[in-house]
């Protein structure tokens, strides 16, 4: 059911910048109330790898980044980094059956800020850096000057 | 005559209250080493009216020896508290950000950064409550990086490789 208030343990939407961050983000946009524990352990591009155990960044020796994919902040790295992973480019997020998607985000820059994971029902999970993660309806509800828009959607099979 | 920091600690018992023995230099008839600690005169003129502990059985040395020893407890202190404000500040401003280097550029991540060395001990007692992204600062401020590249990413090995290291070199309890 959707949310008509932010979840109380979601502590992103308590700092004074996430209205400006994320000025299309509204508690309408949750899935559920099923947020995370705060956990600067992994973050967002971890999460859309299915790994919470690692922070996931290049051109960091603080980082994780996969052996073999592209070390610069740009989006053809964050690509490659997917592709790491049996992911491969697709035109768009809608659900399709078999596959699992991830959306990649940039800014106006075309620096990469942010990755996305579609669920096996269609909505889309983001971890917010080191705060929580939590379940939205679609990739366009958090875009704005946070995390830019959508550049890039990646597919593989389920396995 | 070089003071054992035994013998220190054995007379600071006695005194009780470690924030009164700038009276004692004070009140005292060692004006040369009361010159010396002036600079504090401000911060215990307060309690001049307080004393009440005489100088009967203490040492000169041990006095002066307690006195630096007073003065690196109370910088310490005032260390500890900017850093919990600055720590607080950084972890619920940073925002949203996943870039390791827009979590470090946040102004109070940096201040902490300008503390310098003796924010190594605060910085190691934050990791053993809980992992954070720390490790920018320690770098930083060490000149140092034992975190193997294997570990790179995994914060529990990365804080764990720091502390090991914070252990070695004296900033961090054993």
């Amino acid at each position: 059911m959707p949310l008509t208030d932010w979840p109380p343990n979601f502590s992103l939407s308590r700092t004074t910048l996430f209205p400006s961050d994320f000025p299309h983000f509204s508690p309408q946009h949750c899935e559920s109330n099923d947020v995370s524990p705060y956990d600067p352990r992994y973050n967002c591009i971890a999460w859309a790898a299915s790994d919470s155990t690692r922070w996931w960044w290049p051109q960091s020796v603080d980082a994780y980044w996969p052996p073999g994919a592209i070390d610069d902040l740009s989006i053809p790295a964050f690509v490659s980094a997917f592709q790491t992973l049996g992911y491969v480019i697709c035109k768009d997020g809608s659900l399709e059956s078999g596959f699992e998607k991830v959306a990649i985000y940039a800014d106006q820059h075309s620096v990469p800020t942010h990755a996305a994971r579609q669920l096996p029902l269609g909505a889309w999970t983001s971890k917010f850096g080191p705060y929580e993660d939590l379940e939205h309806v679609d990739v366009d509800c958090i875009r704005g000057p946070g995390y830019g828009t959508v550049v890039v959607f990646m597919k593989r099979g389920i396995m | 005559m070089p003071v054992s920091e035994q013998l220190v600690y054995e007379n600071v018992s006695k005194a009780v209250n470690i924030s009164v023995l700038g009276n004692l230099l004070f009140a005292s008839a060692w004006k040369p080493q009361f010159e010396a600690y002036q600079a504090l005169q401000d911060e215990w003129k307060e309690y001049v009216t307080l004393c009440q502990i005489q100088l009967q059985g203490f040492d000169q040395n041990v006095v002066l020896a307690i006195l630096k020893s007073a003065k690196s407890a109370q910088e310490q202190t005032s260390a500890a508290e900017e850093f919990a404000a600055l720590t607080l500040q950084w972890k619920t401003e940073r925002g949203p950000s996943s870039s390791p280097s827009a979590l470090a550029m946040h102004p109070a991540y940096q201040a902490i950064i300008g503390m310098g060395e003796k924010a190594l001990p605060l910085i190691f007692s934050e990791l053993q409550s809980g992992v954070d992204h720390w490790f920018w600062a320690l770098r930083a401020i060490s000149r140092e990086n034992p975190v193997p590249p294997e570990s790179r990413g995994n914060l529990e090995e990365m804080a764990k490789a720091w502390l090991k290291w914070g252990c070695e070199n004296g900033y961090a309890p054993h």
